[in-house]
């Protein structure tokens, strides 16, 4: 996941670019959403992760 | 997007049915617990993820005012440095509510897991792993599911009125929701809303 950080910024552009053309999402709401996965990821990696649940439907989509 | 918080992270046992002045309780714990534990967690969580890229993202905890020590949800800020744009000098901004008050309910909690579930057993470990997998579900989705699951709650025998009333942030919502999809001319989905109940019901 943190290949995306890695890259050049050309490249992470075209990504994002490509991205966006593909799912009619705006490059920068695309971005935050990695970025949310990234937290995401962090907070569940987190010692007590277990006594944390993500409540709402609206930061989801069916994978 | 949003956090419950178990009272066993707080170190107190769930309950069917706190008194008001436990739910206080568990509120100011859980406000300390964020603000203290769980905020610099996750600020060195990150740092940890960004070692070595040059990169920072800024961790911060909603400011309290003094006279509401209980405040509740309370928030985390993180602002991350936007990459699109090349120059790294704009930043965007995630909030986390977290909230903790409707866990101290074991029923409610057992709903709020079932909210997730629909979206993959994985989740979240799964998400995490996938790029750009977290996403907004469409207004019309995240209305009918509110509107669900508010209407399962109101046949728990016994439910606290305490939690309905927590649950009002949820009808303001469910109001908002629906004024966009008027505003937008969508009409309801007959075939989302009976997967979705369809779903809820097995």
């Amino acid at each position: 996941m943190k290949k995306f950080l890695m890259i050049s910024s050309k490249q992470r552009h075209e990504w994002l670019s490509q991205a966006s053309l593909r799912t009619g999402i705006a490059p920068r709401l695309l971005e935050h959403d990695y970025w949310q996965s990234l937290v995401l990821q962090t907070i569940f990696q987190l010692p007590f992760a277990s006594h944390l649940t993500l409540k709402g439907s609206r930061s989801l989509r069916p994978l | 997007m949003d956090l419950v918080i178990s009272p066993d992270a707080l170190g107190k046992a769930p309950s069917s049915n706190p008194s008001r002045s436990a739910v206080k309780t568990i509120k100011r714990a859980a406000c300390s617990f964020v603000r203290h534990e769980l905020c610099s967690a996750v600020a060195e969580g990150m740092a940890s993820q960004l070692n070595g890229l040059n990169l920072k993202v800024q961790v911060r905890p909603q400011p309290l005012r003094r006279d509401v020590p209980d405040q509740d949800p309370m928030a985390i800020y993180i602002n991350y440095p936007v990459l699109f744009k090349g120059d790294h000098s704009d930043y965007g901004v995630l909030k986390v509510n977290c909230s903790v008050m409707s866990a101290a309910l074991d029923n409610v909690w057992k709903t709020q897991h079932d909210l997730l579930t629909i979206h993959g057993d994985d989740y979240p470990d799964g998400a995490c792993q996938k790029g750009f997998a977290v996403r907004s579900v469409s207004d019309m989705h995240a209305l009918t599911e509110k509107m669900l699951m508010l209407h399962e709650m109101y046949h728990y025998e016994g439910l606290s009125e305490r939690y309905l009333e927590g649950n009002s942030r949820q009808l303001y919502e469910i109001v908002l929701l629906h004024e966009q999809l008027c505003q937008k001319g969508v009409s309801i989905d007959k075939k989302l809303y009976d997967a979705l109940r369809a779903y809820r019901h097995t």
